[in-house]
């Protein structure tokens, strides 16, 4: 039997660029960075904050923030895609992916059994924290009863979560799936514990161009917040009700290092290249532009380039690359969907969001950066994300004109 | 505390939680009838064990189908409070 076309006809995003792909993508369009510094003097890192005005959706008394966030994303992506609310949608289902759940919750209750030496800890502090109240939350809001779960792999789980929602549309699991990412870890204890990785990039005169993936004067990761939703569907759904598709998910990959806790191997990721080249039946120069997972950690950065370089060769063959987290930092298990759904945006009006804050060339880091004013090759693209423990995924795309 | 100076800080307490008509929870027959659900309700024994200062028991919770029912418990729990 033929597998489903997997259409996606609806996008949503808050971020550190602004409330909803709209305002992301011009700021992509402008190289305009969302990172500032995190208003704590104490914790004072610098940050991609979404602004509380931003989020628009769910109430602090019944929803984590990153629950908030993920609602926020869906109400835009639902919009889009034309979905109301109604009857209940038995052949729908929803994965919205998290690095860290329910951080705002979880933080509060600590800090009055640990801190406060209380036992009066909030009632809700479990269900509002548990690493699936997103996914919970958005079914609720969509009536999507078919399917759902969350996906937890690091800065993998919404590349994965988009990844399993395309996956269930071709195994007829389900006709149309809404799935994506959220986090929200800007928190004074998480933000404590990464500083302990020492992998953040520390506080400069200019915050905003802290985050300087593939430079070699990168000095380190961008903590950020957010989230994206997508909404997928079988070609046959979305004709049944005359959705408009933005693009299509042509060819999916996972692979494990099955190494080492944090530090990643060059073969994981090149082998979930080359299977997502494969599943979508392309060779390399098929592909336009690269959205690489692009840290700028040392170790994400050098490492990520010598993959790029074992699927696509050298970087005068090579599709256009650049990590967008440049602009809106590192948004732990939205990351993957933040920056699949800014490649669409901006892919379809024909651009590669411009390699920015490369101040100076790393020689380990070669690669045919996209620059302002330079379109894509094709309108087939490739969203990368690699997390901690090794935990790889990686998605082909191609957008509509 | 006099049962009516209690019961209008309930009623306050709930009204903050959940957004009611004024007069809902007097027409109503029980706090289910009004949108109180499960989540909501344990909510609103927190929120009152603050503002009072004391503690609902799970057994006595369990009991709580209306809103004099939960006026009960909250007089009951003071009295308890203060003869101990």
């Amino acid at each position: 039997m033929k597998r489903p076309r997997v259409l996606v006809t609806g996008v949503g995003v808050v971020s550190a660029l602004g409330p909803d792909t709209e305002s992301a993508a011009l700021a992509v369009r402008e190289g305009r960075s969302g990172i500032r510094l995190f208003p704590r003097e104490d914790l004072a890192i610098p940050a991609g904050t979404v602004d509380d005005d931003w989020i628009t959706a769910g109430k602090p008394r019944n929803h984590d923030r990153t629950t908030r966030l993920a609602l926020t994303a869906t109400s835009e992506a639902a919009a889009q895609a034309g979905l109301t609310l109604g009857e209940p949608r038995p052949r729908a289902g929803c994965i919205i992916g998290t690095g860290l759940g329910g951080v705002e919750t979880s933080e509060a209750a600590y800090a009055r059994y640990y801190g406060e030496r209380s036992s009066r800890i909030h009632p809700l502090s479990i269900p509002l924290s548990m690493y699936n109240a997103a996914t919970s939350a958005v079914s609720a809001a969509l009536g999507l009863t078919g399917p759902s779960f969350s996906t937890v792999s690091a800065c993998t789980s919404g590349s994965h979560a988009i990844i399993q929602g395309a996956s269930w549309i071709r195994s007829g699991l389900a006709d149309l799936v809404v799935c994506g990412g959220s986090d929200a870890p800007l928190f004074p204890a998480v933000i404590t514990a990464w500083k302990a990785l020492r992998v953040l990039a520390p506080p400069r005169d200019d915050p905003s161009r802290a985050c300087r993936p593939f430079s070699a004067d990168r000095e380190g990761l961008v903590l950020a917040e957010g989230a994206a939703t997508v909404v997928l569907e079988s070609e046959e759904h979305a004709r049944e009700r005359d959705a408009t598709p933005m693009g299509e998910i042509l060819g999916v990959a996972m692979t494990s290092d099955a190494g080492h806790l944090t530090d990643p191997t060059v073969t994981g990721p090149t082998r979930a290249m080359r299977i997502a080249l494969d599943d979508a039946g392309l060779e390399p120069d098929a592909i336009g532009y690269i959205n690489a997972h692009g840290t700028a950690t040392r170790a994400n950065d050098s490492n990520e380039a010598a993959a790029i370089a074992e699927v696509f060769g050298a970087p005068r063959d090579q599709p256009l690359v650049s990590s967008t987290k440049a602009l809106h930092g590192h948004a732990m298990g939205a990351a993957g969907a933040i920056e699949l759904v800014l490649s669409l945006r901006l892919v379809s009006e024909g651009h590669a969001p411009a390699a920015v804050h490369l101040t100076v060339p790393d020689p380990e880091c070669e690669l045919n950066f996209a620059r302002p004013g330079v379109g894509p090759r094709t309108r087939a693209f490739m969203s990368n994300s690699f997390g901690f423990g090794g935990m790889n995924g990686v998605l082909v795309l191609k957008s509509e004109e | 505390m006099e049962r009516e100076e209690i019961a209008a800080r309930v009623r306050a307490i709930i009204h903050e939680q959940k957004t009611l008509d004024d007069d809902a929870l007097d027409k109503a027959d029980t706090l289910a009838d009004v949108g109180i659900d499960s989540l909501d309700a344990i909510n609103i024994l927190y929120e009152i064990e603050d503002d009072f200062g004391m503690t609902v028991r799970d057994e006595d919770s369990k009991d709580i189908k209306s809103f004099d029912d939960l006026v009960n418990v909250v007089q009951a729990g003071l009295n308890r409070g203060s003869a101990g």
